[in-house]
């Protein structure tokens, strides 16, 4: 799935490596917003708003996850 | 059963093997000795934490040790020890590298990973970042597994309120059953009070220990044989969705159970095929790493361990819920920062134009420290006239001793005018980069740039610290993931100009020819080292690893902090590269008293003379600039005899000096710490390497040069 700046995604589930995305905060059911991409559209800039935490993190490694792009309702009735 | 796995247990405890501490610790082998004679009761107390949370800031402020600092994650890669008395204690303080669970991914986390779970720990202290309390809990689950008696210290607790995150701490102790402190480690705020907490659970857990023995083997016979029943009783919370505070509180309490019992269940089922493991729950966390004698059970493990953390995340997200309490969400300055710092073209163009600032800076101040420096030093000179010391040595039969002053007067002179004041400003320069968080953002920048170069942008924070010395930048290599990641840095880094280099840059290139010549010697540096990496690249064909990365928040630099970390690595300068310096300084000095320079130089002639074109003399500095780069300037103005190079060398043969001793072998001290982190094999492909790439780059230089001067 193709992210976007500024847009709010959630993790539906995680395909590998539980316990690493774990450690940074990454855990199914989990909602991240997609704060910045690299000029190369490599490397994303990501904030996981529950915890507080930024994260750096490779293209590639999205494919380990199977995510849902949320619209400003979901957002408003999650909040 | 039972008697099968005290027999392993006591196996294991046999082959443990107790840290020797850190050797540079004069403070504790004096403290050693007092408890020895004072006869003080022993304990070993593990300050644990995630990467970035105020470890080493919190063990700083117990002892007088001093460890380095940053903000970002992985500053500490390997464990302080030191000793403190309290009470009627001696207490071995241990600073472990940040760990974010017991699912360690690098070296650094695998240290901690491996103290906790082989080493005796008596008591630990997980020091939280309290700003990012929400998902510090996933290591303090793993550690409650561990069965240690715990402190919490909430570190930072001014910073998550002026954020608007409070957190309701005695809730957090009733729900966990451990004590949690909250402390400010950078005013040392409570965290001494925590040392005397976490002192007198040990003595809680020593205190019952006898009586309760027996109960406690009841219970783990009573929980074998209902493993799949707690799971299944478990799961059934976690369906339910919210709970009340009991409802949590039991399920914290059998969670721990659940993991203590996991230990029984799969020695009985599968006869222990972990191998080497005294933590069967820890072990368990990296199922995927550990060597099984049957793979057969993998599947079964992942499948145990993936349920258990679907429970602890559950329980994480239910007291998360019930402590934090979060205040109106207001734009952070972080956000508002990042826009600019992280945006895809001001970003680099914040970037360069922040390298440039302090490059230039780092001239200007040291130009100017330099010449303060120099006329400090000469009117000291002066008023100990060494020169009729001299004088007279030489009218008394005495001009043995001459080279000995001669040597020990340039050395110091080297050391002080020459050396320091380039080295204190790029040090603090680099201090407060790390220091504001913005070196982590340069993770991010330079990702897209490295991975054509098969590294991930993590591998940023190495080339950066490079630029300060090359010997911590390789032992930052354990922060990264990949083995292939970190020999490949592990043998390029040496070719990026550290500050001893740096200095040669300043005052050749940069005081004779201007900043713009020296800043182009950097940009050359990092021309060679792309193109180096390009061909090793292109033959190897690594594959990029992938980054993932806490980036923290921005913080101001404290002028202590500052002060701190500057003063550590001029300290490492003075006890380290001075005496050596001087010593070098002396040699050479004997050396031309007996003659014996002008063999040495002969013999080197055929690369400097003949390949390079350049003086003779400049032999013998190349040689002690094997020792630390340094030398190769102080000596240079020693074998030249003067400090106007421009004098005896043309402009030509200064660059290409420079760019030779900016490119050839490592400094011993570089060398050392490559054996140790990437091994002899490879350090001495390194080695080859470099020299090969000094010589090569330095002909076509003075071929180019031969053109334009």
């Amino acid at each position: 799935m193709e992210l976007k700046e500024n847009n709010f995604y959630k993790i539906l589930s995680i395909k590998n490596n539980e316990v690493l995305y774990m450690n940074y905060g990454i855990i199914e059911g989990v909602i991240i917003k997609v704060k910045s991409i690299s000029l190369d559209g490599n490397t994303i800039y990501i904030e996981v708003p529950e915890l507080g935490r930024k994260l750096a993190l490779s293209k590639e490694l999205i494919n380990d996850f199977e995510v849902l792009e949320l619209n400003n309702s979901e957002l408003n009735n999650i909040e | 059963m039972r008697n099968i796995r005290l027999n392993l247990l006591k196996k294991q405890e046999n082959k443990r093997e107790l840290p020797t501490g850190c050797e540079k610790c004069n403070v504790s082998n004096l403290n050693q000795k007092l408890a020895n004679y004072k006869g003080y009761k022993k304990l070993r107390i593990a300050i644990v934490g995630q990467p970035n949370s105020g470890k080493s800031t919190f063990f700083n402020s117990l002892t007088n040790f001093k460890v380095n600092t940053a903000n970002y994650a992985g500053t500490t890669v390997n464990y302080h020890i030191t000793s403190v008395i309290i009470k009627n204690y001696e207490i071995d303080l241990i600073d472990l590298p940040g760990i974010y669970s017991f699912g360690y991914s690098d070296l650094a986390e695998k240290v901690t990973f491996e103290i906790l779970t082989k080493e005796r720990i008596d008591g630990i202290i997980q020091v939280i970042e309290s700003p990012a309390f929400a998902h510090s809990l996933v290591l303090t689950m793993d550690l409650l597994t561990l069965d240690i008696p715990l402190v919490i210290a909430l570190n930072m607790i001014d910073e998550s309120r002026s954020k608007g995150i409070f957190i309701n701490s005695e809730l957090l102790e009733n729900l966990l059953n451990v004590p949690v402190i909250e402390t400010i480690a950078t005013k040392g705020y409570n965290c001494y009070k925590s040392v005397l907490k976490i002192i007198s659970e040990i003595e809680k857990l020593h205190n019952r220990d006898f009586k309760n023995n027996c109960d406690i083997n009841n219970n783990v016979n009573s929980l074998n044989n209902n493993l799949d029943n707690n799971l299944n009783n478990l799961e059934n919370y976690v369906n339910k969705g919210a709970l009340k505070i009991e409802e949590l509180k039991y399920l914290v309490k059998e969670y721990k159970n659940i993991w203590r019992n996991l230990i029984e269940d799969v020695f009985r089922s599968t006869n222990c095929h972990i191998k080497d493991c005294k933590l069967m729950p820890a072990c368990l966390m990296n199922i995927e790493k550990m060597e099984l004698e049957n793979q057969n059970y993998l599947n079964y493990y992942i499948k145990l361990r993936n349920e258990l953390l679907k429970i602890k995340s559950f329980i994480i997200k239910n007291i998360n819920d019930f402590v934090i309490i979060y205040d109106k969400p207001k734009p952070t300055v972080d956000d508002i920062l990042d826009k600019v710092i992280l945006h895809n073209i001001w970003g680099y163009v914040l970037l360069s134009l922040i390298l440039l600032i302090t490059f230039v800076l780092v001239f200007f101040v040291g130009n100017k420290l330099g010449d303060i420096v120099e006329g400090i030093t000469d009117g000291f000179w002066n008023f100990l006239r060494i020169s009729s010391i001299i004088d007279f040595l030489n009218n008394n039969s005495l001009s043995f001793i001459t080279p000995l002053i001669k040597g020990l007067v340039d050395g110091i002179n080297g050391g002080f005018g020459i050396v320091l004041p380039y080295l204190i400003p790029l040090v603090l320069f680099i201090s407060i980069l790390e220091d504001s968080g913005y070196i982590p953002r340069m993770v991010y920048l330079f990702d897209n740039i490295l991975r054509k170069f098969g590294f991930s942008g993590r591998s940023i924070l190495a080339f950066i610290l490079g630029y300060g010395c090359n010997v911590t930048a390789i032992m930052t290599l354990r922060n990264l993931t990949t083995f292939s990641e970190r020999v490949l840095a592990g043998i390029v880094i040496p070719l990026i100009p550290c500050s001893a280099r740096t200095v040669v840059i300043m005052a050749l290139v940069t005081a004779y020819l201007g900043p713009i010549w020296g800043v182009s010697m950097y940009l050359f540096s990092l021309f060679i080292l792309s193109i180096v990496l390009l061909i090793i690249q292109r033959f190897s064909n690594l594959r990029y690893p992938t980054l993932i990365m806490h980036i923290p928040s921005y913080r101001f630099p404290t002028l202590k902090s500052l002060v701190l970390k500057t003063y550590l690595k001029i300290k490492s300068f003075f006890y380290n590269a001075l005496p050596v310096l001087i010593l070098g300084t002396i040699l050479l000095n004997y050396l031309a008293y007996f003659n014996l320079q002008d063999v040495i130089n002969k013999s080197l002639s055929l690369l400097t003379v003949n390949l390079l074109n350049l003086p003779e003399v400049v032999g013998l500095p190349l040689i002690f600039g094997v020792l630390a780069k340094e030398y190769a300037l102080a000596l240079l103005y020693a074998a030249l005899q003067t400090e106007n190079v421009l004098s005896v060398m043309t402009i030509s043969q200064v660059l290409v000096f420079t760019v030779f001793v900016m490119l050839y072998t490592p400094c011993i001290s570089t060398v050392a710490t490559q054996i140790k982190e990437i091994g002899a094999k490879y350090t001495f492909y390194s080695v080859i390497l470099s020299l090969f790439i000094a010589v090569f780059v330095s002909t076509i230089v003075k071929f180019v040069l031969s053109f334009i001067f």
